[in-house]
């Protein structure tokens, strides 16, 4: 705008300039010529001079109006293509000099385009006559430039257009105004999009900052202000050096930085810092995980409370067994003769029961100790370790005169103790739960972009699918043990194992149709 | 043939708190071949106090063998070991790890701290008096130790 409004009038004071010039060097010929007469008789020279002076004149003009021409033209053009909206106007005013309405003498394309008015219907007429319900304060407005010659420059809204214009007028001659305008409303919108935005951080609960690469806060919402006092932050002082720590690794990488504060009120934050792409300044979004992170220690603390109570517990408990396991050998093998049927009977039953109790504790250990004494993750042929579990289940795939066959497995990064102890225990009871006169069990594998998926599916009887839960639970069992014996625990270790290595393990199966267990384990250790 | 005078009992100290494990390993050595002296101490403490012949034990004669449980009440079977293994005078003793522990890192704790050798007790008992045959058949009649050093 301030562009074209200078180019105009460095036009018009041009174009003043030329004609003044023009009249001046005309007067000057006819006073030399007028000296010429007066001063001596009429004469031949002075004839030839006057024909001269003529001539030069008439040339001079001709020039001058070519240039003219093409001056004019030149503006005409800028005129009629420049983007903002032009109007020349005449002031109207009544008797006592007020201005009562204005007539528009001259608009451009632009000013068509963005008002729907036009030249041909507008010129001569004034605004009143335009637009009746214009309101007086813009004829009191434009009336002043008109008359005072005070240039104004405002941002203004049409309701009538629903528009936004910003309009500068001047003076152009007295009692004329010249009206520039460009329709502004999609930077209006902007501009209001924009102040819309800016109360997203501010009703934010979260803290969100924003601070030059060397500290300088920029921008801090209540939250974040809060936040910087109560990590010692006072007055004007910059960032806090645990959060600079951050924003100079933001700084300098295009990842967000993650860290985590904790502030003299014992609440712990979560801190993002984000230095968006070409800025030059990184934001700060806060969480505050106080909460969160007092469950996360509640649940931390509880399971490793019950994990070492499991230890200690099933430690303990195999102190007394052992004792009651080895009286009462002692008492079969002193004392056997001296007792009855009965008397035997009982010691051999309390034996059975020592037994089994003896291996609920181990299996009871062994499950308490999945997360808290496991080994390192070590790459390991898993086909090597598939191989042991069956060499440890030797006799009892003999006796069953069962079939097993296993895909070629990977070589993963496990604890492969455990993991032998995940397919013996699966193994077991593809067996256990077994009535076919030759259980087949296969292994098969698929492999997906980050793990495998291994399959063991049975022959056996099947598990209805109400119970495909609950088998994983600890001590929930589906039969007596007279029936099939089992501790309850088998598979609920199986699926402590295959956590603990980031996996997940589901079973497929329907009564009397076999069963299908189903575990992954990813490819690279989490 | 046997490393220790035949005319001499050998001396073994159990170092055990539990009533049962003592009465249980008693039993397991009673048809022993080799004539033994057992004494038994019931925490760790008393442990080295009867090792370095203090107060009342002023009068006993160093073992020949140490059978350590290592969960005891005042000073745990580890720190037991590891004092014995610290003090010239009793280091040589050569010590049996006889504990329920199970765990890796236990065995391994006792290795590093130059236990002579780690046994689990089993739960059975007829698997037990062979485990104490063994022990007894190893350490006291087949490998040779040093020599009791004359009494101060």
């Amino acid at each position: 705008m301030p562009g074209y409004s200078s180019l105009l009038s460095a036009a018009a004071a041009h174009e003043a300039a030329f004609i003044v010039g023009i009249l001046l060097f005309f007067w000057a010929q006819v006073l030399f010529v007028i000296s010429l007469i007066t001063g001596r008789s009429r004469s031949r020279r002075a004839e030839k001079a006057l024909e001269d002076l003529k001539d030069n004149l008439e040339r001079y003009i001709s020039e001058s109006t070519a240039e003219l021409k093409e001056s004019e033209g030149r503006y005409r053009s800028i005129f009629n293509g420049m983007t903002e909206g032009f109007a020349l106007h005449e002031i109207i005013t009544d008797d006592q000099g007020e201005p009562t309405d204005y007539r528009f003498l001259e608009i451009n394309p632009a000013f068509e385009h963005l008002t729907g008015l036009r030249q041909d219907t507008v010129a001569g007429r004034t605004v009143r006559e335009v637009i009746p319900d214009i309101e007086d304060c813009w004829i009191q407005t434009y009336g002043r430039v008109a008359l005072e010659g005070k240039s104004i420059h405002i941002e203004n809204y049409s309701k009538s257009l629903d528009r936004w214009y910003e309009v500068y007028a001047y003076r152009s001659s007295p009692k004329q105004f010249a009206v520039f305008f460009t329709d502004i409303t999609e930077r209006k919108m902007a501009e209001e999009e924009r102040r819309h935005l800016s109360y997203f951080p501010e009703e934010n609960p979260n803290p969100v900052m924003r601070c030059t690469p060397e500290g300088q806060i920029l921008y801090a919402n209540t939250p974040a202000l809060n936040l910087l006092t109560s990590l010692g932050r006072y007055d004007d002082a910059p960032l806090p050096s645990i959060l600079m720590t951050a924003v100079q690794q933001a700084r300098e990488q295009a990842q967000p930085i993650e860290i985590e504060v904790t502030n003299s009120l014992e609440r712990t934050f979560g801190i993002f810092a984000v230095r968006p792409p070409d800025a030059g300044y990184v934001n700060l979004y806060g969480i505050d995980l106080t909460i969160r992170k007092r469950f996360q220690d509640a649940l931390e603390r509880s399971n490793r409370e019950l994990e070492q109570f499991a230890y200690v517990a099933s430690h303990d408990l195999q102190e007394p067994l052992r004792a009651i396991v080895g009286f009462l050998q002692l008492l079969q093998s002193r004392y056997e003769n001296r007792l009855d049927e009965k008397g035997r009977h009982y010691i051999d039953r309390s034996m059975k029961a020592a037994n089994r109790l003896q291996t609920l504790i181990r299996q009871l250990l062994t499950l308490s100790r999945v997360n808290t004494k496991g080994s390192t993750f070590i790459s390991t042929d898993l086909n090597m370790v598939f191989r042991n579990a069956l060499e440890n289940l030797q006799s009892v795939i003999r006796e069953k005169q069962a079939v097993i066959k296993a895909a070629v497995l990977p070589t993963l990064p496990v604890d492969a103790g455990q993991i032998q102890s995940l397919f013996q225990n699966l193994l077991v009871n593809a067996l256990r739960y077994n009535e076919s006169p030759q259980p087949m069990v296969s292994l098969s594998l698929t492999e997906t972009d980050d793990s495998y998926l291994f399959s063991l599916k049975d022959n056996g009887i099947g598990i209805d699918s109400q119970f495909h839960q609950r088998i994983f639970m600890i001590f929930q069992r589906l039969h007596t043990n007279s029936e099939y014996p089992g501790t309850g625990l088998g598979l609920a270790l199986c699926k402590k194992i295959v956590e603990r290595h980031g996996g997940t393990i589901r079973v497929e199966s329907k009564p009397k149709e076999g069963s299908d267990f189903i575990f992954t384990l990813p490819k690279k250790r989490k | 043939m046997a490393n220790l005078d035949i005319s001499q009992p050998a001396n073994v100290l159990l170092i055990e708190d539990n009533e049962d494990d003592i009465e249980l390993t008693m039993e397991s050595l009673r048809d022993s071949k080799v004539r033994m002296d057992i004494s038994v101490v019931r925490d760790g403490l008393t442990a080295l106090k009867y090792l370095r012949k203090e107060g009342k034990f002023v009068d006993r004669i160093r073992p020949d063998l140490i059978l350590l449980d290592l969960n005891l009440p005042l000073m745990d079977g580890r720190e037991v070991l590891k004092e014995i293994r610290n003090d010239p005078k009793i280091t040589e003793i050569p010590v049996v790890i006889l504990t329920t522990s199970e765990d890796e890192g236990d065995i391994l704790k006792a290795y590093k701290l130059h236990a002579n050798c780690y046994i689990t007790k089993p739960v059975d008992f007829v698997q037990f008096t062979e485990i104490v045959r063994q022990i007894e058949g190893f350490w006291l009649q087949l490998v040779k130790l040093p020599r009791r050093r004359e009494e101060e």
